[in-house]
């Protein structure tokens, strides 16, 4: 372990699942190391990783903002409607006097999901620049910590609960920002797997080093 | 504290990965000052509180209904199981099925769980090792959350039918069950897999 360029990095890597130790090697473009015992991806080398990041977080963000703007399902009962908006779920479980869920989904559906995107493209955008080492260590310890207090997956499953639920009582229209959700959905599941906080801290440890090679 | 790993040159940094020697001193990672052990007593006695929490919520959540419907001028209460029952009695197998499995099989063995792991940090209980441990802590992290789903289906369902004669309104026991489920994951992240010890 040494601190160069004020980074605290090491020369010794131990896997997530069964902690044994391997060296840290300098991978070329679209390799990944493997652990000796278990075979889990330790680290992978991409040298266009930090444009993909931002890429797909900021198509998260703007399908987000998209997902909460319009309704995400429309019913017709009886020649009446109504509709589910993201905002709405929380305001109506105010109206209702249910301030402390109403305060706890706010930040399970609409701040931490939101949180992480925006972490997601900041961390992208100056490990791309290689500047902002400070920032850069204090997002991803933020990362790692709210990333399980993101239930927008849990939220997307629970409509489609609640729509086999309606599904006999009512005429139920599905909405644009239901599928601008599964989308968001579907890009947190994704930047979740292939861009863990772990292996954003390799990529960390490497660009903010001073070595030559980066990633 | 420090006596328990004492035998591990090398520890991994459960927040940043960073592989380290341990400061003895502080037991804290270098580089983003995270915990590298837990305090046993500390972890232990913060999770009990959490998990007892979170079982004594759970009661008034199955007591007072999650879900009252309205329907012109009648009010019709459902409890989490009462929901349950009737969804099956109308045929909605799969829903009935998910919804048993969300809020009454995975709470209530989460609790299980965790008192298993929390009585076998201080006591030597069952035969199990620390790898099965440790699957049992990553299973229970992993379904953890998925309660949350039916207090959002309550919080859509309320949102959404507010007709003239038929509403629905969230009942008091969704305050209790979201109550529990949180101080569950609380107990769960409190909790620490480094504490789990293997069989002796």
């Amino acid at each position: 372990m040494d601190d160069k360029n004020g980074i605290t990095s090491s020369d010794v890597v131990m896997c997530p699942k069964c902690s044994t130790p391997h060296r840290n090697i300098p991978l070329d473009h679209g390799q990944h190391a493997r652990c000796s015992t278990c075979s889990k991806v330790l680290y992978r080398c991409d040298k266009n990783a930090m444009d993909k990041i931002i890429a797909y977080a900021v198509a998260g963000l703007i399908l987000f903002v998209v997902a909460n703007s319009f309704a995400l399902i429309r019913i017709d009962v009886i020649g009446q409607s109504g509709f589910l908006t993201l905002p709405g779920t929380i305001l109506s479980l105010v109206q209702n006097g249910f301030y402390l869920v109403a305060f706890a989904t706010f930040f399970l559906i609409m701040f931490f999901p939101a949180w992480v995107l925006m972490l997601y493209a900041t961390v992208g955008i100056l490990m791309k620049r290689s500047k902002g080492s400070f920032w850069v260590q204090r997002m991803l310890v933020t990362l790692s910590k709210i990333q399980k207090w993101d239930m927008l997956d849990i939220f997307f499953i629970s409509i489609l609960v609640a729509l086999v639920k309606l599904f006999g009582y009512a005429q139920v229209h599905l909405g644009a920002s239901l599928w601008a959700l599964g989308a968001v959905v579907a890009i947190e599941l994704y930047l979740s797997k292939a861009y863990p906080p772990h292996q954003l801290w390799h990529w960390y440890e490497r660009i903010y080093s001073g070595n030559t090679v980066a990633m | 504290m420090e006596t328990l790993w004492q035998c591990d040159p090398i520890v991994r940094c459960e927040v940043c990965s960073l592989a380290q020697e341990p400061n003895l001193k502080t037991c804290r990672c270098a580089r983003c000052g995270a915990l590298l052990h837990p305090n046993p007593k500390r972890a232990v006695s913060k999770s009990w509180a959490y998990l007892i929490t979170a079982m004594i919520a759970y009661i008034p959540a199955n007591i007072y209904p999650i879900l009252i419907t309205s329907r012109f001028g009648r009010y019709e209460e459902n409890t989490i199981i009462g929901g349950i029952i009737t969804l099956w009695e109308q045929g909605s197998y799969p829903i009935a099925t998910i919804i048993f499995f969300a809020s009454v099989v995975i709470p209530i063995l989460k609790f299980l769980i965790l008192i298993y792991l929390l009585v076998s940090v201080q006591y030597p209980i069952g035969k199990d090792s620390k790898v099965k441990k440790h699957t049992l802590y990553y299973a229970t992290e992993l379904a953890g959350p998925w309660s949350m789903m039916d207090v959002f289906v309550v919080a859509i369902l309320a949102a959404l039918i507010h007709f003239g004669n038929v509403s629905v309104l969230p009942g008091v026991g969704a305050s209790a069950f979201a109550l529990s489920v949180f101080f569950t994951l609380l107990a769960a992240h409190a909790f620490d897999k480094r504490l789990i010890k293997g069989v002796q």
